[in-house]
């Protein structure tokens, strides 16, 4: 059983390194932080489109236009961010299925958008 | 109680050392953060200037990691800016290793974690994000507003997308420094509230004495991650900035 999965990571290793070798047109999604991200990257715009509205506010006295306003961006912004990274996380597993020519690849703990 | 008068968030508080008040708005005290910034930069040169001292065809123990730690920020570099990158890669280690000895000294009992105070981070990410703007507007000039489009958005869409892009590049430097003092700071006082269960429970303390270990095990492993998240998404940034998406 532990030789089976020491084998499959050591391929997953190798097709990893072989990707590495050939220079890639864009960059890679980085998968592996896709979870430590998610959170930071959805709250952050929120918080910065409430900073900016209530200062905006306050310089412009149109009090709570812009707090509104800039908050709905923020989460729209907040979600826009979630979007993306998904579809990266995609894209990137769709090219290690591609690379990887054997059907191992069924495993789903690559790249998972946990936590 | 076992752990009176000692607040858990004691320990991020920041007391001169040196007292350099040179007036009411102006404060360049030398505190304990400093001082362990110059203690972590320190320890980063002294370290890799010994451990690289003897160029050794075969590495020693000292080599080996020194030369591992300069390949897993050299092929980060490679990943993920491109061949480009490797004008960044000073700037990308010294950063990462900054990080992660700050991160990693913050451990050490009795120390003090220069990484969970939000000054520090949101100065480090706004250099950062100044620096990868001025980059990307010297590169491309107006053409660097295409960031803010998507290749391939339809008509319609723009004058929604374009503002959510903006508040979404706006909020980087907050997401990249709020999550490394997020991670920094919750791991320290898990790590104090669950000490002081420890004294106080008495022969039962051995419970959370456990959990403490595991707890400081995992600490280890997020100083280290935080730090490779704070490079990597410099690097990210950095290629965003160079060939825009």
């Amino acid at each position: 059983m532990t030789a089976h999965t020491t084998d499959k990571s050591m391929t997953k290793n190798m097709t990893s390194k072989q990707k590495g070798s050939t220079p890639p047109p864009r960059a890679p999604a980085s998968p592996p932080l896709g979870g430590l991200r998610l959170t930071a990257d959805f709250l952050s715009p929120i918080v910065v489109g409430i900073f900016l509205g209530f200062w905006l506010d306050r310089w412009s006295g149109a009090t709570p236009l812009f707090l509104l306003l800039l908050f709905f961006l923020g989460v729209l912004a907040g979600f826009w961010n979630l979007y993306r990274m998904a579809q990266k996380i995609d894209e990137h597993n769709r090219a290690i299925e591609t690379d990887a020519n054997h059907p191992d690849s069924g495993n789903p703990d690559s790249g998972s958008p946990s936590g | 109680m076992a752990a009176e008068g000692h607040s858990p968030l004691d320990q991020f508080r920041i007391e001169p050392l040196i007292s350099l008040r040179l007036s009411e708005m102006l404060d360049i005290s030398y505190t304990n953060s400093a001082l362990w910034m110059t203690l972590s930069v320190l320890a980063i040169c002294l370290s890799f200037f010994f451990a690289t001292r003897k160029r050794a065809l075969v590495p020693g123990y000292a080599q080996l990691i020194a030369e591992s730690v300069y390949k897993t920020v050299a092929d980060m570099v490679r990943d993920n800016i491109g061949k480009e990158g490797k004008r960044f890669f000073p700037f990308i280690f010294s950063l990462f290793m900054f990080i992660l000895v700050g991160n990693i000294s913050g451990l050490l009992p009795g120390s003090f974690t220069f990484t969970s105070h939000l000054a520090v981070n949101f100065f480090l990410a706004a250099a950062i994000f100044l620096g990868v703007t001025l980059l990307g507007i010297a590169r491309h000039g107006q053409g660097f507003l295409r960031l803010f489009l998507p290749h391939g958005t339809p008509w319609f869409l723009a004058p929604l997308l374009v503002p959510i892009e903006l508040l979404s590049y706006l909020s980087r430097p907050v997401s990249l420094s709020v999550r490394l003092f997020a991670n920094m700071v919750v791991g320290h006082v898990l790590l104090k509230v669950i000490a002081g269960f420890v004294v106080s429970l008495g022969v039962l303390g051995i419970v959370p004495f456990v959990g403490l270990l595991a707890i400081t095990a995992l600490e280890l492993l997020v100083a280290f991650i935080q730090a490779y998240v704070f490079a990597i998404l410099t690097c990210i940034y950095l290629h965003d900035a160079l060939y825009l998406h």
